[in-house]
Formats: structure tokens, sequence, C-alpha cells
């Protein structure tokens, strides 16, 4: 259960930040609700942190973070370099 | 829900809950005490002469000779808490980088013959609470960050016990079955309390995270997402708006009366309470003029930033016109300070946050319950453990804070009042969770629920006999605030000494083959009762 929850808690802090700005860059919002949509971190954190305890062992958990951090960072990179980011 | 899904659940649940049930205690329990704050402030001041209402004329001769005297001034943010009915005088403060890195306050109060004295805005005590709730005691430093992580922990705690919780919710969420099942009974008032108060918790696990740690978990998008300033974006719906570089040439500034004057013709029905200034005396310099209005919206407060020279309106942020962002966040924030309703709401979250305390309590409760040997005297180590902690922390805190009042009114004349109330404070904090390590766990609780008893009768008392205090009754009634907080500490002595009463109660007479038991027993059968007699203590 502490492995689990250390990679539940942890590794789901770049994950929800890489999944989250993928969602802003892909889809543009205005200005003013860009802060909305950034507070919305906590509670997307909070649920792919809990969503995680679904997946059997803590190591399955931890390379899906990891794999889920590495391409939406690389989509947003990608997005970037495309200039078809909404930001 | 598949029973293996069920017991992950239940099992992150009791972890997260016992990972951040005591930290959340002492945040929840000063918390509540603090939705209070004027009224905390009220008494611990109330012994001191008051001070005259001033008015704009004397705002300017003080911040004038604060720049005179002290050269730090101009380099730093300069707030000037403007006089009100609440607190008397003007109290301009800032606070100086020094070389080392750190930060050394100044807070200055015009005197009765209109020359500079050294203040400060509270009393010591209010805001000492107000630190405990965020911090839970830890060193300011990191404290607030980790009570900021701590409450993602208890997201995660209200998102498990929810999904635990409804595949019976529909039969189980009015059920309170008192009884000898004591494991039963604390499960069915933790979940009553938890999910009935659900909405609330979810609203202070999102806003208070936001608050500790919002800076930290936001600082990514800048680097990651953002190829424009994410400052600039969204500073100013943070109340965060950017004024111009300092000129590094001297300027005369607009008079207080005039800049509030500006702000009230910008904003009609702004009540200014501060003014904070940026690079004062620069040709460049900014005031913000901060202030409550009246528009029926969740947040009352209202801003508007001008340039110091000229008056210029650079920006104004009016709960009633603003964007969604800044709706949205001061919005979160309002909740989270109770800042409407008047006190049909602080009451509402004083109840609210007193029931969250008995919710982390209650849990941890629960835990050792559903650990019971039933058919053994002796329990495991960790049931013990977590008895004495539980104990030692909740009940500690809770005496401790009621010290705390005691040592601030008995210092009120000393220099070191501030100091004494806060070793006071950890004193018997510290005190009470060796005490429980010490004695048998039910025993300790049982005394540390009587000293808080105690100490907490001690306070209306201390009011009323003080040497010095001449207004007794009257003196009481000309101050709401105290009579307030008297009334409270006498309710929870109340309380405290009829716990105290309860757990001696269940410590003598109680089901056997607890941590609670006071008495040596042999063997117990299925029921929790002595099938041998091996030489009872007897009492305590």
């Amino acid at each position: 259960m502490l492995a689990r929850s250390l990679v539940a808690v942890l590794l789901s802090i770049p994950a929800t930040v890489a999944l989250l700005g993928l969602c802003l860059a892909l889809l543009p919002v205005a200005s003013d609700l860009t802060l909305p949509a950034l507070l919305l971190v906590f509670p997307v954190w909070v649920g792919l942190a809990c969503a995680s305890y679904l997946l059997p062992t803590a190591r399955v958990a931890a390379a899906l973070f990891c794999a889920l951090t590495v391409l939406c960072c690389g989509l947003i990179a990608l997005l970037k370099s495309l200039g078809l980011s909404g930001v | 829900m598949k029973a293996a899904t069920l017991k992950t659940y239940l099992d992150v649940h009791t972890w997260t809950g016992l990972g951040s049930g005591l930290l959340l205690f002492i945040a929840f329990y000063t918390g509540a005490l603090t939705v209070f704050r004027e009224e905390l402030d009220a008494w611990d001041r109330y012994l001191e002469p008051s001070q005259a209402h001033q008015d704009y004329l004397q705002a300017q001769r003080l911040l004038d000779l604060a720049v005179r005297e002290h050269t730090s001034v101009a380099a730093n943010t300069v707030r000037m808490d403007l006089s009100d009915a609440d607190h008397p005088g003007h109290l301009v403060r800032w606070f100086e980088r020094l070389e080392d890195g750190s930060f050394a306050g100044h807070a200055f109060r015009l005197s009765g013959s209109e020359e500079l004295e050294a203040s400060h805005r509270e009393a010591h005590l209010a805001g000492f609470i107000y630190r405990l709730h965020y911090t839970a005691g830890l060193p300011e430093s990191f404290g607030l960050y980790v009570l900021g992580f701590v409450c993602v922990l208890y997201g995660l705690a209200l998102v498990s016990g929810l999904l635990i919780f409804l595949p019976n919710a529909m039969r189980n969420l009015f059920v309170v079955r008192p009884g000898k099942n004591t494991k039963r009974f604390w499960l069915d008032t933790h979940n009553v309390v938890g999910v009935l108060s659900l909405p609330w918790h979810v609203m202070y696990a999102w806003s208070s995270a936001l608050l500790a740690i919002g800076v930290l978990v936001l600082a990514p998008f800048q680097y990651l997402v953002y190829e424009n300033d994410l400052q600039a974006l969204i500073g100013a719906q943070l109340g965060l708006a950017a004024g111009p570089e300092p000129a590094g040439e001297q300027a005369r500034q607009l008079a207080v009366a005039d800049l509030v004057e500006i702000a009230s013709r910008e904003l009609p029905g702004l009540e200014p309470f501060q003014l904070r200034y940026e690079n004062l005396g620069d040709a460049n310099a900014t005031v913000m003029v901060r202030g409550v209005t009246d528009t029926g919206t969740l947040s009352p407060f209202a801003s508007v930033t001008l340039k110091a020279t000229t008056g210029e309106v650079l920006h104004t942020q009016d709960p009633a016109t603003a964007e969604m962002g800044s709706t949205f966040y001061s919005g979160l924030v309002s909740l989270h300070f109770a800042s409407f309703g008047g006190y049909l709401a602080r009451w509402l979250y004083f109840v609210l946050g007193l029931a969250g305390a008995f919710l982390f309590y209650s849990g941890n409760l629960l835990w050792i319950e559903s650990r019971r040997k039933r058919r053994s005297p002796q329990q495991t180590g960790g049931s013990y453990f977590l008895a004495r902690l539980n104990s030692g922390v909740c009940i500690g805190c809770m005496a401790a804070v009621s010290a705390a009042f005691l040592a601030s009114r008995g210092f009120a004349a000393s220099a070191w009042r501030a100091e004494m109330t806060e070793y006071v404070y950890f004193g018997v904090f510290f005190l009470s969770i060796a005490w429980c390590y010490l004695r048998p766990v039910a025993i300790a609780t049982r005394d540390l629920l009587y000293l808080a008893a105690l100490l907490s009768a001690a306070i209306p008392l201390v009011d009323l006999v003080l040497p010095g205090n001449s207004t007794g009754f009257r003196g009481h009634a000309a101050h709401p605030g105290v009579v307030i907080v008297d009334l409270m500490a006498g309710v929870a002595a109340l309380a405290f000494w009829r716990m105290g009463a309860a757990v001696r109660r269940r410590a003598l007479n109680g089901e056997l083959c607890s941590v609670w038991v006071s008495q040596e027993i042999g063997r117990c059968d299925t029921r929790g009762r002595e099938v041998q007699d091996t030489g009872r203590m007897g009492g305590e």
C-alpha cells in the first residue's frame, strides 16, 4: 500500500500537469476561463491518484503515469512546434 | 462495485486518513476558532487602552513619519491598514528583506501625540491560532506546504470514503446505532458527519490546497504550456496585477485622502480598509486601494490600483463585473474564509469545523476499534500507539489552545507576551502527548479531557477576577466579542468535562479487552467479559 500510495500521490502530479496542459493546448479557452481551467488541477490530481488504485500493482501504475506524462508532453511540444497550440 | 475494489479503497481511505488525520484535526479545530478571529482579537485586546478613530490626515502623517524615519520603507510593499470601528487607529506595516534573505517585520501607529510608535495590528493570540490553522504548529517556512500536500491526501480520503459508502448509502445514510458495539457506533457517526458535510469538505480540500500550494502546482504550466507570461494572463485575476517598474527618481505622491477619493469615485460603494503601496516615493509608485463592496456576490472584496503620483486608474477589481476567472478564484477563497453571510455563515462554519475535527478523531478511533482483540486483554502495539497519539495530539491540542488563551491574558503586560503564549501552547501540547505515553491510555485521555475542561473554564473566570479588571459583567456587555469567547469557553469546558466522565466510565465499566480499559484483567470471552479473575487492580 505504501508503494502504491507514493506512486499515486507523487507520479500523478506530472501526469496531471501534462494531461491538463495538453487539454489547454488542444482546446483554446477564452482568457477569462484560463484560471478556472488551471484550478481544475487539484480535482484532476485527486481523480488520477484515486483511479491509479484500480491498477493491479504499483509498477503498472508508475509505468502508466510515466507514459501518460511523456506522451502528453510530447504532444504539447509537437503542437507548439507546428504552431497549432491554442495557447 | 467488486469486493476487491471496495477493499482497496477501504485501505486507501484508512491510510490517507491515518496519514493526514492528526494534522487535519489541528487545522480544523483551530480553523473553527479562527472563524471568530475578530472576536478572539477583541477578547485578547480588551484590557488594553483603546485607541481613538483617526482620519485620513493622520494616515498621511503616519505614512510620512514612517518614510522619514525608516529607509527600508521605499524598497518594500507597504500596507496602510485604515482605522475602523473594530481596529481604531491606522497601522502602517511592511516586511524588510535582510541581507541574509530573511525578513524583518515593521509595524507602526500614530500615538496620541501624533508621533511614530511601534505596534501590531492585532494582539498575538488570534494570529497565532490562525497560524496553527495553516501550519498545524509546524515551522512556518514549510508548514504551509506540508498542509497543502496533506489536503491532497484529504481529497483522496474523501473520494475513497465516498466510494466505500456508496454501495450502502441509502440504507445507512442517517443511521446511528449507539450500544455495545462501539465500532459500529463510531462508524455510523463517522459516516453521518462525513457524508452530510461532504460538499463542504470537498470545497475545503480544494480551496486549502489552492491557497497552500497553488503557486507551486501552477508554476509548471508556465514552462510546459504557456509561451506568454502566465502571470500576465491570470495575475490580475489573482489580485497580482504587476505595476510599472520603478523609475529610479523620487516624486511627490498624492495624499491618502485624495487616493481614497479617486478610488471611491472609480468604484462607488467601496469601503476602503487598506492601501497597499509599491515603490513608495518613486515616480512610478502604485497604490492599491482595497476595500469591501456590497454587491451581493460571494466575494465582497474589491480594489482600485492607482498611480500614486497622478491618481491615474491602472486596474479595477470589482466583484460585480469581474471576469470569470477572478469570480471563480475569489469565490473559492470567500467560501474558504466564510467572507459572506454574516454571523449565520460563521456559526455554520464553526459547527462544521468542529464536526470536521471530530471526523478525523473518530476515524482514528474506528481504526483502533476495528483491530480490537476481543478475546485478549492485551491489544496490538499499533492500537496502543495510535490511541496514545490520537489522544495526545487531538485532546492535547484543544487543551493547549485553552492554555494559550490564559497565557495571553496572564502575560498581557509582559514584553514577552507573544513568545510566552507560544511556549505555553507547545509546552502543554507536547506534555499532553508525553502524558499519554507515560500513563495507561484510558487514564491519560481522561486526564487530558479534564485538563482541557479546567483550562477552558478558567478563560471566562480570568476575565472577571483578574486584578486590575474592574469592568466585571458591565464591561463584558460593552464588548460583545468578549462575551462570545467567554460563553463558548464555558460551553467547551462543560463538553470536555462530560467527555472526560464518559472516558472514565468506559475505563471502569466498559467492555474489557480494549485499549480503553484501565483495569488489569484475565482472559475475555467473545463479548469482552472477563472469564478468569487474575487479580484485578481495581479503580484508578
